[in-house]
């Protein structure tokens, strides 16, 4: 009995599950250093309740049979999406949340956990490439159908981090980093498109690419014409979309989410007010609750997306750097694992999750900092908001789960 | 074989997973350095954003400067007054209800207080611009402040503010010599900005309020004050330092109270014209009175109040708002003649013995045409020298004398005694009047062709032509009076300091012309003067003051819109000059029937203040007048 509780303790996480103690508890001091400011009263205490619930949701995955995450895999992934549908089918469409006794969820939150068990579990017995697309076609099918819900909704960050899930397992299962570089060349072209000089110079090398790719590494003909005439296609279609079909108003619209300062009163506001809380704060910070733009309100949003810009102006550079050196240390930890873990189905479930910590830190970090467009993705642990706390709970207690089934 | 393929597998896996940790720590690179460019190269201007974004300037009124008497007593001062302001921040969201209820607020004659259409523009103000606090009631009386202390319940958001307000306690009483303040005019706020003016701030505009602007106004103090994202006030920020404001200067007059007092009882409202007393031995003005009057305090009134008596003022066709002491201008009429006859005099052409061939008969011949003497039904003045001349004011015999002297003299005389240019008064606006010669004849009437001829000087030589002011009939009968000087006449005596009452800067007697008559001449024009008044035939009679020698001269100017301008100019003691008078009283016939009372009711009070003169009742007095 002793010898097996010694066992578990050993296997228990300690460093991961410290991580994610102090982030939150840096999440609800956060929260609460906002809490003078009018209509910002008690976040803090909610988040505690979050966490709580959080937690029981984290227990309740880590002590599950060690089967049993493989197993109930599919049967979550329908379980999950189902909501999806629910909610893109009753409010016209543009409905993110769902309504339960009284709270309101993200259905997306979840769905990605189901996405994430199933993809792993689909990814466990193929070994993936771009020689060879049939194995993909069930995995792009399960993965496609609850982005474009997602996409529907429309909740473009959270169906851009189910992509980087999606690419991140792909990586894993096999795919080369040349392959992903081909999976994204038609993005690109749609870039480059606005330069004809440079698209040109582009195709050309994209198209000497895949001929390589098909003479030396046995891709097949079929794939390399898609792909090249997707490269083709997607830079012409860009260009006629951009110049016919979109009217100047939504050009417009366009150009202000890639460079908000192009209209510092409105999308612009929230990206400067938000930098000059960062700045503000410099080396040392102004001080725990001296923030004057976070209680002011000058901060838009500042308990969801612009926690870090809060934490930025009262504890400065110095406390910038020890938040992040918290998240680094939880994200290559969590990697980590996956030295010593040889199951496939595990390593996807932690590949996966660990994409999802990191995509979201880096796009809310870099949003925050005035480095992407404005998306409204949470960061992992110091965000309010319940959905996405006992989301992120649930995928550390997945990481528990794996660490502490691990076999000697 | 399983084992082996497996291991590799492994290897290849650990080989993604280190890229994936390389690509993740790059990431992170990236953002530590962005974040050290934000907090650490540009910290110090973003914090300074971050202060401009919270912090805002409020300025605290500083008290404007007062106009002081000679002697002290405030002729304009500042007065608490309560306005009804709405404090945005906490009227949001029930702006409605407010619009209802304080449109259903009356006055004692029960009109309604405020009407719908101004409650509900206010209030979109102050949703609009919340850092701006709109004045729902400006100056509120004690009725109305009652009326919201008993509603304040209902009221939240409707507060009080105390601004300070100018005051003219003794109403129009040199209401034009004191001017007005008034807001910056928009179209002015530019130029006036850089001297630190806001919208709505005061700004003197007329009169003494204007001309000592840089002194009255003080420097407004600045508090910070603390305002959220949407403008709403948070508060008062402790560590910000705090400007006091810098009250403004008094400005002591040269004005006498008791003698602008009688100036302005003197000259009757129902007259319109300018009377100015003052000292000639200095140059201060002692009384300036201009009528029709007006009174300053309606330019403190509440907005809407205001506008309407300004309107009033401005259409009324006796044009209450000139200043008619320093721009109106009048012909000099007979007063003119101390010109001529000095111009004689001076130039020694012409002594004061001498008589002209032709005697009055009632008028002149001169060409084929005849001028008459305003003495043309006889008893006729005969042959006159220029004693007897002055005091009957024959006109023939200055016909002949600037026959004789031709303008040129004249009229330099005139430049000396401050005829024909500013005098350089410190008040605003004044106009130069006019001298008349040859070549200033010719420039003016180019246009109509009109050519100089010697005719002309008939009427320029008895003051008809020529333009004066009433401050420059006083300069011009003080320096005859005086003898050696003509003084700059001034209104400023000292600009003092307004918590101790010291003197910063005080004015200094500006000689404007230095006369070098001989003592003859002083003495044949000052008793040609004393005879106006106190010989058997003089035009000025009425002006006699038994006890003190008083000169003068009489005058009745042409007006072609009806009745003459009577005008008289005078001066007390001629043995030692301290008082001179220059007054015009529109459309008021005879000078030393109508002009000439007012002129002496002045002088008594100035000798029986300084004690030359026994105190009396004004009956007696009315009975001499």
């Amino acid at each position: 009995m002793n010898a097996r509780q010694d066992d578990l303790r050993a296997r228990f996480d300690g460093l991961l599950f410290g991580m994610v103690v102090l982030l939150a508890a840096t999440s609800v001091a956060l929260l609460y250093s906002i809490s003078t400011a009018p209509h910002e009263g008690d976040y803090w205490k909610k988040q505690l309740m979050w966490y709580g619930i959080g937690l029981i949701a984290m227990v309740g995955v880590t002590v599950a049979p060690r089967r049993f995450w493989y197993q109930a895999s599919y049967v979550l992934y329908g379980v999950l999406i189902l909501p999806l549908t629910l909610v893109s089918a009753s409010a016209k469409g543009a409905e993110r949340w769902f309504s339960l006794g009284g709270f309101h969820f993200q259905p997306s939150e979840f769905a990605k956990l189901g996405v994430l068990l199933a993809l792993a579990r689909l990814f466990s017995d193929r070994k993936v490439g771009l020689a060879n697309l049939k194995p993909l076609i069930t995995p792009f099918i399960m993965f496609f159908i609850p982005f474009l819900l997602i996409l529907k909704q429309p909740n473009l960050s959270t169906a851009l981090s189910l992509l980087m899930v999606f690419i991140a397992m792909l990586f894993w299962s096999g795919f080369s980093l040349l392959d992903l570089l081909i999976l994204a060349s038609p993005i690109l072209s749609v870039g480059l498109s606005f330069e004809f000089t440079w698209w040109a110079v582009y195709n050309i090398l994209a198209w000497f690419l895949l001929f390589t790719r098909w003479r030396v590494h046995r891709l097949s003909g079929k794939v390399a014409v898609i792909f090249g005439l997707s490269i083709l296609m997607a830079g012409l279609a860009s260009q006629i979309a951009w110049n016919q079909v979109l009217k100047p108003h939504q050009r417009s619209r366009i150009l202000t989410f890639l460079d908000p300062t192009r209209d510092p009163g409105g999308a612009g506001y929230q990206v400067l007010q938000s930098q000059v809380a960062i700045g503000s704060g410099g080396l040392f910070g102004k001080g725990f609750g001296q923030g004057s733009q976070s209680n002011l309100q000058f901060l838009p949003e500042e308990h969801t997306d612009f926690i870090f810009a809060v934490l930025s102006e009262q504890f400065g550079f110095l406390g910038c750097l020890v938040v992040l050196g918290l998240l680094l240390v939880f994200l290559v930890r969590c990697l980590q694992m996956c030295f010593e873990e040889s199951d496939r189905f595990r390593n996807l479930v932690i590949v996966g999750s660990t994409t999802i910590f990191a995509f979201h830190s880096i796009v809310n970090v870099a949003m925050t900092l005035g480095l992407m467009p404005v998306t409204g993705l949470p960061l992992p642990f110091l965000s309010y908001g319940g959905s996405f706390v006992i989301t992120c709970m649930i995928l550390v207690g997945f990481l528990l789960h794996i660490r502490l089934g691990e076999e000697k | 074989m399983i084992g082996a393929s497996e291991q590799s597998d492994q290897i290849e896996r650990n080989e993604r997973t280190w890229i994936m940790i390389a690509v993740l720590s790059v990431a992170f690179l990236v953002l530590a350095g962005r974040l050290a460019w934000l907090q650490i190269v540009q910290g110090e201007m973003l914090l300074r954003e971050s202060e401009a974004n919270r912090l805002r300037e409020d300025p605290v009124q500083a008290p404007r400067g007062l106009l002081l008497d000679r002697e002290g007593r405030p002729l304009v001062q500042n007065r608490p007054s309560r306005n009804l302001v709405i404090d945005p921040s906490s009227v949001r969201g029930h702006e409605k209800e407010l619009v209802n209820l304080l449109s259903q607020f009356f006055d004692q004659d029960s009109t309604q207080l405020f009407d719908t259409t101004f409650l509900k523009r206010l209030f979109r103000q102050a949703r609009l611009t919340p850092s701006q606090r709109p004045v729902l009631l400006e100056d509120a009386s004690p009725m109305e402040m009652a009326l919201f202390a008993e509603n304040q319940y209902r009221l939240p958001g409707i507060i009080q503010e105390v601004a300070m307000r100018r005051e003219y306690p003794y109403g129009s009483l040199a209401g034009h010599m004191l001017g007005y303040t008034g807001e910056v005019p928009e179209e002015r706020l530019d130029e006036l900005q850089d001297e630190g003016y806001r919208l709505g701030d005061l700004i003197g505009q007329m009169g003494l309020e204007q001309e000592y602007e840089k002194d009255l106004r003080g420097k407004d103090g600045i508090r910070w004050i603390e305002v959220d994202a949407k403008g709403r006030i948070v508060g008062t920020p402790d560590d910000m330092p705090r400007t006091e404001p810098v009250p403004g200067k008094h400005v002591r007059t040269t004005i006498d109270l008791d003698l602008q007092k009688v100036a302005e009882e003197a000259f009757s409202d129902s007259l319109s014209g300018a009377v100015v007393v003052l000292d000639p031995r200095t140059g201060e003005v002692l009384a300036m009175c201009s009528s029709p009057r007006i009174d300053p305090n309606i330019f403190a009134l509440p907005g809407r109040r205001r506008a309407r008596e300004w309107a009033k003022l401005a259409l009324d066709s006796r044009r209450p708002l000139n200043n008619r002491a320093i721009q109106g201008t009048y012909e000099p009429g007979s007063t003119f003649k101390i010109v001529t006859s000095l111009a004689g005099l001076v130039t020694g052409r012409w002594g004061s013995h001498a008589h002209f061939p032709a005697a009055c008969r009632g008028g002149f011949h001169f060409g084929a045409r005849y001028q008459r003497c305003w003495q043309d039904k006889g008893p006729f003045h005969g042959s006159l020298d220029m004693i007897g001349a002055l005091t009957q004011s024959c006109d023939v015999y200055y016909y002949q004398l600037g026959l004789y002297l031709d303008m040129i003299p004249i009229n330099q005389v005139g430049a000396s005694l401050g005829l024909g240019s500013r005098t350089g008064i410190d008040l605003p606006n004044e106009k130069t009047g006019l001298l008349v010669d040859s070549a200033t004849h010719e420039r003016r009437n180019k246009r109509l062709g009109w050519k100089w001829a010697r005719g002309l000087i008939l009427n320029l030589s008895i003051g008809q032509g020529e333009l004066v002011t009433p401050l420059q009939l006083a300069t011009m009968v003080g320096g005859v009076a005086n003898g050696h000087n003509v003084m700059r006449p001034h209104l400023m005596k000292a600009i003092l300091d307004p918590e101790t009452n010291r003197v910063i800067r005080a004015s200094e007697n500006n000689v404007l012309h230095k006369l070098d008559w001989s003592d003859a001449t002083i003495q044949t024009i000052h008793s040609a003067m004393d005879s106006v008044v106190n010989g058997i035939h003089g035009t000025g009679h009425s002006a006699r003051l038994p006890g003190i020698r008083v000169g003068g001269k009489t005058g009745s100017a042409e007006n072609p819109h009806g009745r003459t301008h009577a005008l008289f100019v005078c001066a007390a003691p001629m043995e030692a000059p301290e008082i001179a008078i220059g007054l015009i009283v529109e459309n008021g016939g005879h000078g030393g029937s109508t002009a000439a009372p007012i002129a002496i009711r002045i002088m008594k009070t100035y000798f029986q203040k300084t004690g030359r003169l026994p105190k009396d009742t004004s009956a007696s007095m009315k009975g001499r007048t």
